[in-house]
């Protein structure tokens, strides 16, 4: 059976997906789902493997989650339509995989970062980068080196003092 | 419970409300607004943050299941204190997972498994909240504390 999954993967690299047509606050007598890496489930009794997961820290639990889903999932025959990612009937491997390629993997990875203050702009910075940045005097910023051709200077989160 | 209620705790220290807090995660540096700090089960301090609570609200505003979980913010230091079962992960060394099973009234007061996630850095931090739908451990979490009556919790091992 196929069935409509919303997914999310937010900044604290946790992964949440769901069947809505199941997620009701008056429906919530569960039981574990097939998978034990990783928290699913579903309601009691459901001819369906799961219709909810969570996974803490998909980026480094990624592989270990994959193995089990792929040992397990020639038994389980749910497929699964993900429209906001263009996915259709496929098995769940398929969406973590997407999730993992899409998001994990293309997440700026560095290979060095340091907090630096901001001591004098030396830099003429145009006014529009000025305006939008707020970058001053003091502003502390962080430098991820991605590769000996680029950096990648972002503010420290909530960093705006003077 | 209203969310709120998490500014008005008898059980916490409030002393440090507003201070701002550096925790490293991944190598980058989060500043965190500290709403109050307790201790953990072993004695440690832990704070619980501004930016965590509006992460938990929103994260679990997500889903109908999950919703009533932003009614029972105020059992955090009580399960961090007094957990059921603490555990790790080895893929996320710097997560602590404090476990406690909470009466939930709107499940007609079933007891359900709640999972207090703990950033452990050079400060520790709160960083979710949410139910374990199947109610239990998922297995790849290792069991570093469990008290009288988790077993139940830990099926399949």
């Amino acid at each position: 059976m196929t069935f409509n999954l919303r997914v999310v993967y937010d900044e604290r690299d946790n992964l949440e997906a769901w069947i809505p047509e199941f997620d009701s606050e008056d429906r919530y007598d569960m039981e574990p789902g097939p998978y034990e890496m990783f928290s699913n489930a579903r309601l009691k009794g459901a001819a369906y493997a799961l219709d909810s997961l969570m996974i803490d820290g998909f980026s480094a639990s990624y592989r270990r989650v994959m193995e089990e889903i792929q040992e397990k999932e020639s038994s389980i025959p749910d497929r699964y339509n993900i429209p906001e990612f263009g996915l259709y009937d496929v098995p769940l491997s398929a969406v973590l995989e997407y999730v993992y390629q899409t998001y994990v993997l293309k997440r700026p990875s560095p290979v060095l970062e340091a907090t630096v203050v901001v001591v004098r702009r030396a830099i003429p910075l145009p006014e529009e980068v000025i305006r939008k940045t707020n970058i001053r005097d003091n502003t502390r910023l962080l430098v991820r080196v991605i590769d000996e051709n680029t950096l990648q200077l972002s503010k420290v989160d909530g960093d705006d003092r003077k | 419970m209203a969310a709120d209620d998490v500014f008005s705790l008898h059980n916490v220290d409030y002393s440090e409300k507003g201070m701002e807090l550096e925790i490293i995660v991944e190598g980058q540096i989060r500043l965190q607004t500290v709403i109050f700090s307790a201790l953990d089960y072993l004695g440690e301090k832990w704070y619980y943050t501004e930016e965590g609570h509006r992460y938990i609200l929103d994260a679990r505003s997500r889903r109908g299941r999950q919703r009533f979980v932003k009614g029972y913010l105020d059992r955090i230091p009580v399960i961090v204190r007094q957990p059921i079962i603490v555990g790790r992960d080895s893929d996320q060394p710097q997560n602590l997972f404090y476990y406690g099973a909470v009466a939930i009234e709107e499940h007609g007061f079933k007891r359900e498994l709640l999972a207090v996630v703990m950033k452990k850095s050079n400060v520790n931090v709160v960083w979710d909240l949410y139910w374990v739908e199947k109610n239990e451990v998922p297995r790849k979490i290792a069991v570093l504390y469990r008290a009288k009556g988790a077993g139940r919790y830990l099926t399949g091992r």
